[in-house]
């Protein structure tokens, strides 16, 4: 009987000790194998956010360029903090980030795509600051309510919009009205539009009104304001890129935070030009007193005209609503440098 | 009951056995991982030397200044260049987000032989460094005149 008992106890005990151990042995594998997924998910962010950082820098270079990026399908976040000047972009989930404290990248906050596409436009005011980068793709549409703002064809958006009638969903990935003067209908999407459905996040706006830029995003069945209303900084340029990085940008804060890393290169080539232009001056009379390019400069004019650009520059950094009636300043700059073109002999402004 | 001693002996010499080669395993994964991670950190770093260069190339605080009419690449205007070093050395948070630890200096090979030293940023102790130069025009706006240098940058980890 003893035995019989002392039997039944050593099986049941090695079967025990079998679980146990095959149990700790499959979790221990099963543990390798999730801590690798991880490992190369965030690989495989990395790697991507390597590669779109060379491309960037590159686009960013290149002026009035556009192209598409092929990327393996995931969703990108971008991000500019406008109180702390902290700016990155990232792979939405992945922890890994690159940050872009100098570079101006006017996106939605948030692009989940397997195809980015990437505008670069100049900023001249007058003479080139920075080159912006655009991005978006081809799941975001944009309705622009006006015939006179075209985006390059490699987008997807339709323009001369008029009515709320034109707008369409087809399971785009964001939605975004361009408005120019008022909101259509105060903002109030008509009854039984198709907008209504789409989920608020996915539908945004922006609204040019005068000198002003103003951000929307949708609420159930109207736009509401984000934030304060943004100065339009103008451009010397047919083509105001500051105009269209609203268009792109859909979150006001950000919008601000990049036009300020181009408001920082204004107020450094400022002080550049304007003592550029001292010195080539001192040369031209060093070599010749009498000399007639020396005479064309003004300097009070000019130097004048520059340090107002660098402290327009400044107060801008500091609160971007104090960027009104800035534009003056630049066409005098502009007006000076077209007298100095005109005589071919003398050396350019900028 | 020494049976079963024995039986449990084997079992425990067993897996003992099989940990030790799964630890084999992972060691020369882990060392493989390693090197491959090495690589990649040059890799990386080679790619970084190469966008800091062509931004250094591209910046408009040396660019030659252009009119309507004519557009000059691959240009360095020494005026400039002269306040553009001074303007590094004041706003040096502000380029050190662009270049990180690097030297930038622009070199004239012909006619004349001077050096710039644009920006200048070494790092305490220094791992790698690689020097790009990018062959680039001069242009003095006084005398309208070009000459032939080049644009070292010198990036460091």
């Amino acid at each position: 009987m003893k035995r019989k008992k002392k039997g039944q106890l050593e099986i049941g005990f090695n079967w025990i000790y079998i679980l146990i151990a095959g149990a700790v042995i499959l979790m221990f594998f099963v543990g390798i194998v999730i801590k690798q997924k991880v490992v190369s998910e965030q690989k495989l962010s990395a790697e991507v956010l390597r590669s779109i950082e060379g491309i960037f820098t590159g686009a960013g270079l290149s002026e009035k360029t556009t192209g598409p990026v092929d990327i393996p399908e995931l969703t990108m976040r971008f991000v500019c903090d406008d109180e702390t000047g902290y700016s990155d972009y990232s792979v939405e989930g992945s922890g890994v980030r690159a940050e872009t404290p100098w570079q101006p990248i006017f996106s939605p906050t948030k692009i989940k795509t397997k195809k980015l596409l990437t505008w670069t436009l100049e900023w001249k005011f007058p003479f080139q600051v920075s080159n912006y980068l655009f991005l978006s793709s081809p799941e975001i549409k944009y309705y622009i309510f006006s015939d006179e703002y075209l985006l390059p064809n490699l987008f997807n958006f339709e323009y001369n919009v008029i009515t709320y009638d034109q707008v369409k969903y087809t399971d785009e990935e964001q939605i975004r009205l361009v408005f120019f003067g008022d909101l259509l209908n105060n903002g109030v999407l008509p009854f039984d539009h198709v907008l209504r459905d789409v989920p608020d996040e996915k539908v945004t706006a922006v609204l040019f009104r005068g000198e002003g830029v103003v951000f929307y995003e949708k609420q159930d069945d109207s736009f509401v304001q984000l934030g304060e209303e943004v100065p339009l900084i103008p451009s010397t340029m047919d083509e105001n890129a500051n105009l269209y990085a609203a268009i792109f940008s859909t979150d006001p804060d950000a919008y601000a935070c990049n036009l300020k890393k181009g408001l920082k290169r204004l107020e450094i080539l400022s002080k550049i030009y304007g003592k550029r232009i001292k010195a080539i001056q001192d040369d031209y009379f060093l070599i010749d007193s009498l000399s007639a390019c020396a005479f064309m400069i003004d300097e009070d004019l000019f130097y004048g005209a520059s340090l107002s650009l660098e402290d327009i520059a400044q107060r801008c950094q500091e609160d971007i609503t104090n960027c009104v009636n800035i534009k003056g300043t630049a066409d005098e700059i502009e007006g000076i440098s077209s007298n100095f073109i005109a005589n071919t002999a003398c050396p350019v402004i900028y | 009951m020494k049976r079963a001693q024995v039986k449990m002996g084997e079992t425990i010499a067993i897996l003992f056995i099989f940990f030790v080669l799964i630890l084999f395993g992972l060691i020369f994964y882990f060392q493989f991982q390693k090197s491959s991670f090495e690589r990649q950190k040059v890799e990386l770093f080679s790619e970084q030397s190469i966008s800091k260069s062509l931004v250094a190339s591209f910046l408009p605080e040396l660019i030659c200044s252009r009119n309507v009419a004519a557009t000059v690449k691959n240009c360095i205007d020494l005026k400039k260049l002269e306040f553009a070093s001074e303007e590094m050395k004041d706003n040096r948070e502000y380029y050190f987000d662009i270049f990180g630890f690097a030297v930038i200096t622009v070199e004239e090979i012909y006619p004349g032989n001077g050096t710039w030293v644009l920006y200048n940023q070494t790092p305490p102790e220094i791992t790698r460094e690689i020097n790009t130069p990018i062959p680039v025009s001069l242009f003095n706006p006084v005398e309208n005149t070009y000459s032939f240098g080049a644009l070292n940058v010198e990036v460091y980890t």
